[in-house]
């Protein structure tokens, strides 16, 4: 620098301060630190005078040290100012242009407005300006820490190596079956590992259900459905000849039933946020999100293998580009939907950020979904408990910003990608066809357009021109209504320059830092080989799906387990990280995930082994015998929204089995952008009679039954249901239009299958609640009956009290 | 006592919070009600000033310039073409053009022994301007009305989080035994629309309960499935039906929590049953009050008759009630884009019942402890749109005003710049407001938490701070 020191003269100031030490601030007689290096510090006397007192009164409040350091950025030393915080160096001396601290004191667009409580007066800000010009000389020393804690106290999290040891990401153990006492009570294997820990902890199990209480039970389980009166009799009178061959062909039943890929398909959905509108900001109508929807069920009635369940979501449009057969490219771009059905606010105008903001999503619903763990929050900083980094964070993040999942970004309203579908050989080239004459007629029209326009002005009024375009026109016309629209897919594609991206310091999308490399986190130990021009979703895809990886494996077999029981061997299914659960059976959820490859990691064999167990089929433990979370019994469960609503429907001989297809009534025929697409959502009457899988799931406008019965939040990933006790499933279930309707249609039903007033009693419970009434419930009822009389209504009413009873909400 | 805490993951059982609570079901069932299953861990955290609070929403951004924020350089720079940063065009493209000077559409004047300015845009909120704390200073998040509704309701613009009113639900608990505790009256379903009064990841009973919808008159608007389709002798016998098979199943399986909660919740139903239409009902009140409020088949009728029922259901015990002022389309209400006389028309509809509300809650000495909240999602330029004759969305700076609850009366904090644009003077961030209502209500924003996906999430995010000079 080659200002000299002759003008400075606040050395006894200089002198009194501790090189490094935290400055007390006192406008007007500041003390300064200053490094203890060799050459002098040279200050400028402005600095002094002006500088510091006004950094004291309106900066350091939070740009110093022991406050939060806001935005990174330390203004109490010159290293402070020179490395910069977040956003880079807050000064370039010389260049008061070029630096951000000028630029935001001066409010200028695109930089931070600071100090945020109030501008400082212009000259205050000339002072500055002219300080930063001169070269922005400041005595002060002291280092930055080079790692600044986020927050104060903030627990750091484990690191990679130690995260290799965590018992979910460890690989798998090959434990053996252990063995018990009494081998007699065991079915499958994974009763010995249960009742060993019962036989060690001194507690026994309870004895097998009811049939009449198993067959509910399973029938709810695999189909989301209540077995019928006849189906639960001659499940009951096999069960009494040959209980364990009367389990195995129910289950068998029930897995061939389409209703099978409704039921755990629907636990699925839940998973990918599954809705058919955007809802957020201005809701936009995915009319075409049912194909996934679809896609899902058939897949799970296939019983595709784990790793062709779990690759087509996320690189779908990437399988399609390879295969050949036009059934496997529809079905695996439909099924690269999953990567675009978030709640996306296309609205939002700050372009860049809307594109991480998808990104980001995205990768919270593949580590909720897949792995069990809130990546989400290595967006803005390293994980506070789970071995995860921002860095780790970034590398995911660079596959997702490598894949195009909008349309037309910049618009004011943006739209999420569509890819055509293959159509039937004859179909196509029919359409072909008339896309090329439609191309040759469109060319035509232009000409002859410019050719009127460019006619001498008092020509006459039909000249060949005019007539030619009349017929054009008409044609246009004919040939735009001769197919239907051509089907389209939610679908993803690679970027044609994927690459690596920046991690965003804080989460701040224009706060770029160091590019990190596209990959697995370090925790994983698993480095994908991103061919060059790809954006590596594939191979993140294939590790996910893979039976080598441990975590995912872990976490889909604690899925089943825990949709079947009630209650995962790692409660929070959703959360396999250090603030989650650990499992209450380490060994018996490792030999699962075993198990689960042996059977060709099919999701059927799997359930088909817990469902057959002793475990599985224990009867629900009495109030008084505590849950240990060992299953010395089963869980009495709730049934969810879906399996109430279908349940009444099917008691009352109206629901509609059909499988598959576009449910939402006027969605057809919509442009998803229109806002008549919104028109239908909020406009929408739910009065179809299919299964629940089926009723439009749109984001902003639900289904009250779905509202008061705890569905699934459909704006978020979520691997289990709630299960609340409110008054307005009470007023629901006593004054709902659907729920009168529906018991009226029961009461009629029974009525007419049964002739005597106590068949009738006993066909409703029956029905209703899968069993006889007891002798308390036949009392009250018979109580009603002769106060009431027996006409049409009093049935209703008789139906409707069982409906709003306990028994008709749990699942024993 | 419960912990605010429950595991990431799922509530399989009730079973395993009873064992916590260490009280029997009728507690439990009494909360599943409407408090809820987890309550605050120690009650309120600060000081209470206020005990519950009412929320205008006026949908689609109020003009600051024209009602509560004066700027005499828009009338002496009119139609002057001057380098605004239009903040739309900066995030679209980094560039902003020059926007033309737009005056005021309505007079300011000094209003009641305080002063304050108000236009006539509103005039008979000016004749409250001594029981009001205008804020002329706040800024929010979101340029377009669904980020930045998103963004008022629940602090944030994507990310999905719970609304406010279901953070003070879950917070506060009820007051009362036969309503619930947030109630929505004629929300819309635009611009977020249940998520603005929804839970997100809080458990589902401290959701708001919507009272009818945008786009329903007020007149027909009603908790849902209140009414009974069946009356006289047979729906009594029914109700002892039900009675019975309860009794039977409760005696089945004895000491069944659960159970019994569902049982108590359906008691609690019947009472819903028949307190609440008396609520709604206001059959009671006298023809000066309807008259204040506007009630008169009017243009002020149908916000008067919501107004109204604000303060009958405050009055029943329910902690939060949000009014809103809106429609269903993309652009609410108060979106005056390319006409900016038409706030007018806004003005004529709640103008009355506004200051009537205030008005009513004072005489009958509400107001000390109820917080009245008015406001929109952001306010909008002072530029003309396009060189055209509406103002475009500003979320830089913009006014609100608080009125009772403890807030500083006939008082302006804070201040835009010379034309009303940005912020600048003691300015408060949307997450301020937030933190600040919380404070009045008794809560403090950084420990108000509920730990979701691996960490505790607050109304404020990493954000917030209490603006203590609103207080009196």
């Amino acid at each position: 620098m080659a200002v000299t020191g002759a003008w400075w003269s606040g050395s006894a100031t200089v002198a009194g301060a501790i090189a490094g030490g935290v400055l007390s601030l006192f406008p007007g007689s500041f003390p300064l630190a200053f490094a203890a290096e060799s050459e002098p510090a040279v200050v400028d006397p402005g600095f002094t005078e002006s500088i510091a007192p006004l950094l004291a009164a309106r900066c350091l409040g939070c740009h110093a040290a022991d406050e939060e350091i806001s935005g990174g950025l330390r203004l109490d030393l010159r290293d402070g100012w020179a490395q910069g915080g977040d956003s880079g160096p807050a000064i370039v001396p010389g260049e008061p242009e070029q630096s951000l601290l000028v630029r935001a004191i001066r409010w200028e667009a695109g930089a931070p407005q600071m100090p945020p409580d109030g501008k400082l007066a212009p000259e205050e800000i000339e002072l500055v300006e002219a300080w930063v010009r001169r070269g922005a000389h400041d005595p002060r020393g002291g280092s930055v820490d080079p790692r600044p804690r986020l927050l104060p106290g903030q627990a750091e999290g484990m690191t990679a190596a130690e995260g290799r040891r965590f018992w979910s990401v460890a690989p798998l153990a090959d434990p053996t079956t252990p063995d018990v006492a009494d081998p007699t009570w065991n079915r499958t294997p994974i009763d010995r590992f249960i009742r060993a820990r019962l036989d060690a902890a001194g507690v026994r199990p309870q004895a097998e259900a009811a049939p009449e209480v198993l067959v509910r039970r399973i029938s709810e389980d695999l189909i989301g459905l209540p077995p019928t009166p006849e189906e639960s009799d001659a499940f009951v009178a096999q069960h009494a000849r040959d209980a364990d061959g009367a389990v195995a062909d129910l289950v068998d039943h029930l897995l061939a039933d389409p209703a099978f890929g409704e039921r755990f398909g629907r636990h699925w959905l839940d998973l990918a946020r599954f809705a058919e509108s955007s809802g957020g900001g201005r809701t936009l109508l995915f009319k075409d999100a049912w194909r996934y929807r679809d896609w899902v069920i058939a897949a799970v009635n296939a019983d595709l293998p784990y790793d062709r369940f779990v690759v087509p979501q996320l690189a779908g449009d990437l399988l399609a580009a390879e295969a050949t057969d036009p059934a496997a490219v529809g079905a695996d771009l439909v099924a690269s939907g999953f990567l675009a059905l978030g709640p996306t606010n296309y609205e939002e105008q700050e372009k860049a950020q809307l594109r991480f903001d998808i990104i980001d999503e995205q990768l919270e619903t593949i580590g909720r979904t897949f792995l069990g763990l809130s990546i989400g929050c290595c967006r803005c900083h390293d994980h506070p408990s789970d071995p995860l980094s921002q860095a780790d964070y970034y590398g995911l993040a660079g596959i997702f910003a490598s894949t195009r999942t909008l349309f037309n970004e910049t618009d004011n309203v943006a739209r999420w990608m569509t890819r055509p579908l293959p159509e039937p050989a004859e179909i196509a080239s029919r359409r072909a066809v008339i896309d090329a004459r439609v191309a040759l007629l469109t060319a035509e029209r232009t000409k002859v357009k410019k050719e009127i326009a460019d006619a001498p002005s008092g020509a006459a009024t039909a000249t060949p021109a005019m007539e030619r375009l009349v017929e054009i026109e008409a044609e246009l016309g004919r040939l735009g209504g001769e197919l239907p629209p051509r089907p389209t897919a939610m679908a993803v594609e690679d970027h044609t320059t994927p690459g690596d991206t920046a991690i965003r310091v804080r989460g701040v999308e224009k706060n770029r830092g160091r590019v990190v490399p596209r990959g697995l986190p370090e925790v994983f130990a698993t480095h994908l080989a991103i061919p060059a021009g790809s954006s590596g979703r594939m191979e993140l895809a294939a590790w996910i799906g893979s039976a080598e990886s441990a975590l995912p494996r872990r976490v889909i077999v604690n899925r089943v387990w825990g949709w079947l029981l009630g209650r995962g061997i790692v409660p929070t299914v959703d959360n396999f990280g250090a603030s989650g659960e650990p499992p209450s059976h380490p060994e018996l959820l490792d030999w699962l995930a075993r198990r689960f490859a042996e059977q060709g990691s099919r999701l059927k064999p799997l359930v088909r082994e817990i469902v057959l167990s002793r475990t599985y089929r224990q009867a629900v433990a009495p109030p008084s015998e505590p849950d240990r979370g060992l299953w010395s019994g089963a869980l009495r469960r709730r049934l969810d929204a879906e399996q109430i609503r279908d349940g009444l429907l099917a008691a009352a001989g109206r629901l509609d089995r059909t499988v598959g297809g576009l449910s939402i009534v006027g969605a057809g025929e919509i442009d998803a952008n229109d806002t008549a697409a919104q028109t239908i959502e909020y406009g929408y009457v739910f009065d179809d009679v299919r299964r629940s899988v089926y009723t439009p799931a749109f984001r902003n406008r639900r289904p009250v039954l779905f509202e008061a019965f705890d569905f699934a939040d459909i704006n978020a990933s979520s691997g289990g249901r709630q299960a609340s006790t409110v008054a307005v499933q009470a007023l629901f279930l006593a004054n709902d239009p659907f729920v009168v309707e529906a018991c009226r249609a029961v009461a009629a039903r029974v009525r007419a299958e049964a002739v005597r007033d106590d068949e009738r009693l006993d066909r409703a419970f029956r029905l209703l609640v899968g069993r006889q009434p007891s002798a308390g419930e036949r009392s009250a009822a018979v109580d009603f009956l002769v106060r009431a009389g027996s006409e049409p209504e009093a049935w209703a009413v008789l139906c409707q009290s069982i409906v709003s009873s306990p028994d008709f909400r749990f699942l024993d | 006592m419960f912990s605010t805490i429950v595991p990431a993951g799922i509530t399989w059982s009730r079973r395993a919070a009873l064992a916590r609570a260490g009280c029997g079901f009728g507690a439990v069932a009494w909360a599943g009600l409407h408090a809820g299953t987890a309550p605050a861990a120690s009650g309120p955290h600060l000081p209470r000033r206020a005990k519950r609070m009412i929320f205008l929403f006026m949908a689609g951004g109020v003009s600051q310039v024209d009602s509560f924020d004066p700027k005499p350089r828009l009338t002496t720079e009119d139609g002057k073409q001057m380098p605004f940063g239009d903040l739309r065009s900066l995030a679209k493209t980094g560039k902003s053009p020059p926007q033309r000077v737009m005056k005021p559409l309505w007079k300011f004047s000094r209003r009641g022994e305080s002063g304050l300015w108000v236009s006539d845009l509103f005039p008979e909120i000016a004749g409250i301007a001594d029981d009001l704390c205008v804020v002329r200073s706040l800024h929010t998040e979101g340029i377009a009305h669904g980020p930045a509704t998103l963004f008022l309701h629940c602090g944030a613009t994507t990310a999905v989080r719970p609304s406010l009113g279901a953070w003070l639900d879950y917070g506060l608990g009820t007051e009362n035994t036969d309503l619930p505790g947030f109630v929505s009256l004629s929300p819309s379903l635009g611009n977020g629309g249940p998520r603005n009064h929804g839970t997100a990841f809080l458990p589902p009973i401290h959701q708001g309960t919507p009272i009818g919808r945008a786009g329903l008159p007020a007149r027909e608007s009603g908790i849902r499935n209140l009414v009974s389709p069946r009356g006289g002798p047979l729906a009594a016998a029914g109700r002892g039906l039900l009675a019975g098979i309860g009794a039977a199943q409760a005696a089945a399986r004895p000491g069944d929590a659960e159970l019994e909660a569902v049982i108590a919740a359906g008691e609690l139903a019947a009472r819903m049953e028949s307190v609440a239409p008396g609520v709604l009902d206001p059959a009671g009140e006298t023809a000066e009050t309807l008259a204040l409020y506007g009630i008169d088949g009017g243009p002020a009728d149908n916000f008067g008759r919501q107004c109204l029922l604000a303060r009958r259901l405050c009055e029943a015990g329910v902690r939060f009630v949000q009014v809103n002022y809106t429609d269903n389309s993309n652009n609410p209400a108060w979106d005056q884009h390319s006409d900016m006389p038409k706030h007018a028309l806004h003005a004529r509809a709640t103008d009355r019942p506004v200051a009537a509300l205030v008005r009513d809650l004072k005489r009958r000495g509400l107001l000390d402890d109820t917080i009245v909240w008015w406001g929109s999602e952001f306010g909008r330029t002072p530029y003309a749109q396009e060189n055209g004759t509406g103002r475009d969305h500003n979320p830089a700076g913009f006014s609100v005003w608080l009125a009772g609850g403890g807030f500083r009366a006939g008082h302006a904090h804070g201040a835009t710049d010379d034309f009303g644009h940005h912020a600048v003077v003691d300015r408060v961030h949307m997450h301020d407001l937030h933190a600040t209502l919380l404070a009045a209500l008794g809560l403090d924003h950084t420990r108000l938490t509920f730990r979701h996906a691996g960490r505790d999430h607050r109304l404020t995010d990493v954000a917030g701070r209490v603006e203590g000079r609103l207080f009196a």
